[in-house]
């Protein structure tokens, strides 16, 4: 009797445990979260509070002059050499509560809105030229700057760059 | 104190005990559209919780559409559209009639992929013939208008704003519906027909800076500087009313700049 006891008592404990570390690791994990990788981050880039990173949409980060303005620095400068020709490529990264950028991290989808590889190395030029991007205004949180993901997205159509958005 | 330490255990056992039924009783066993509500909850959208117990409703009930449709939502905002689009389409196969207007409004304003969105409304409404369809709250044709005009096709775009104006009542029309007929006729060369669209817009509300820049681009375009000046200041004095959205960028959004070019091309 003493054992069953002891036996439920261990179990139901370990039970509500590994249950409450469950549901605790799910309470942090988001979808589209992009965490440090130091093989292709600079390690320049801190954001001010990685583990409250929100949405561009929910703090209302901003580029000065809007997509507009982005649009005209961007699409003078960008080459599509490597790049698949036809889709719809996202490239999605944090600004910071400083308004400075990074973690940028790039998606392509095909007409089909099938998930397509880019290249390696492929997205780099774009990349750099987003990071050319110098006056992001930082979201705010109840008056207080804020980190946010952003993205623009780039469609491409045989081989050029139709539209950002 | 073996008592004590006896009842204690039992008392402890009981608490974990319920405390991990109640957990997996809210995690697999509440009725379904209870666990969708907590899921799909804004404050729990995109959150791993929530993803994990929508997967768990799409196990239990994979004829049940909207856990698929939930769980795309995070993935498309957040620009993962492969992974969003793979669970939306799940969503319109198993409901299409419920599930169809929002993705055509998601290719629309999130891919702008006029094309496949236009095959979102276009199959809709043949599923629902006796209705005018809002997909995500907005007139069906105004969208198709809309997709059209991306697609640069400012006649077809023209019928189907039109066609929103009739479906929504002219004083209920949302007033972009006017301002994208005069920017139709201004691509056509109907200038006329522009003034006219743009002033419809005025009319509605007269803030509409779309329409004051439309009206402003027009009268320059047939020579009136006078008119031009004046509604290009209307404009300016008015962006804060310009129309924009959290998400994305809208097809005839309007930016300072493009008033201040505006202004320089001015004689």
């Amino acid at each position: 009797m003493k054992n069953k006891l002891n036996i439920w008592l261990i179990s139901s404990f370990l039970v509500a445990a590994l249950l409450t570390i469950w549901v605790y690791m799910k309470l942090g994990e988001r979808v589209g979260d992009i965490h440090f990788d130091n093989h292709v981050d600079s390690a320049d880039f801190i954001p001010c509070d990685k583990d409250r990173i929100s949405q561009y949409y929910s703090v209302n980060t901003e580029y000065n002059g809007g997509k507009k303005a982005i649009k005209e620095q961007l699409q003078p400068k960008i080459q599509t050499n490597g790049l698949p020709a036809n889709g719809l490529m996202t490239v999605r990264f944090v600004v910071n509560c400083h308004g400075e950028t990074g973690y940028f991290r790039a998606k392509m989808i095909d007409p089909d809105l099938n998930e397509i590889q880019i290249p390696s190395g492929a997205a780099n030029h774009l990349l750099n030229l987003i990071s050319g991007l110098k006056d992001w205004v930082p979201g705010k949180v109840q008056g207080k700057a804020w980190d946010s993901y952003v993205q623009i997205s780039f469609k491409m159509e045989q081989g050029k760059v139709t539209d950002i958005f | 104190m073996r008592l004590f330490f006896k009842s204690l255990k039992i008392i402890l056992a009981v608490a974990f005990t319920a405390y991990s039924l109640f957990l997996g009783y809210q995690l697999l066993l509440a009725p379904k559209e209870q666990r969708f509500q907590r899921a799909g909850n804004i404050h729990m959208q995109g959150i791993g919780l929530s993803q994990a117990m929508l997967s768990v409703l799409n196990w239990q009930y994979p004829e049940y559409s909207d856990p698929y449709f939930e769980r795309s939502v995070a993935y498309n905002k957040r620009g993962d559209y492969a992974t969003g689009f793979h669970y939306l389409d799940q969503a319109v196969e198993l409901q299409p009639q419920k599930h169809l207007g929002y993705r055509g409004y998601m290719k629309l304003r999130f891919l702008r992929d006029y094309k496949g969105a236009l095959l979102d409304f276009d199959r809709l409404d043949s599923l629902t013939p006796d209705v005018a369809d809002a997909p995500w709250g907005e007139d069906i044709d105004f969208l198709r208008g809309e997709s059209h005009f991306g697609l640069k096709n400012y006649q077809k775009a023209l019928a189907h704003f039109e066609q929103s104006v009739i479906n929504q009542g002219k004083d209920w029309a949302d007033v972009q519906t006017f301002v994208f007929q005069g920017l139709c006729n201004h691509e056509l060369g109907k200038y006329e027909e522009a003034i006219l669209s743009f002033q419809r817009a005025l009319e509605q509300f007269e803030n509409t800076c779309e329409a004051h820049y439309g009206l402003a681009r027009t009268y320059l375009q047939v020579g009136d500087t006078t008119q031009a000046m004046v509604h290009l200041k209307k404009a300016k004095d008015n962006i804060a009313y310009k129309r924009e959205d959290p998400y994305k960028e809208y097809l005839n959004e309007i930016y300072l700049q493009d008033i201040n070019a505006l202004d320089a091309l001015m004689p």
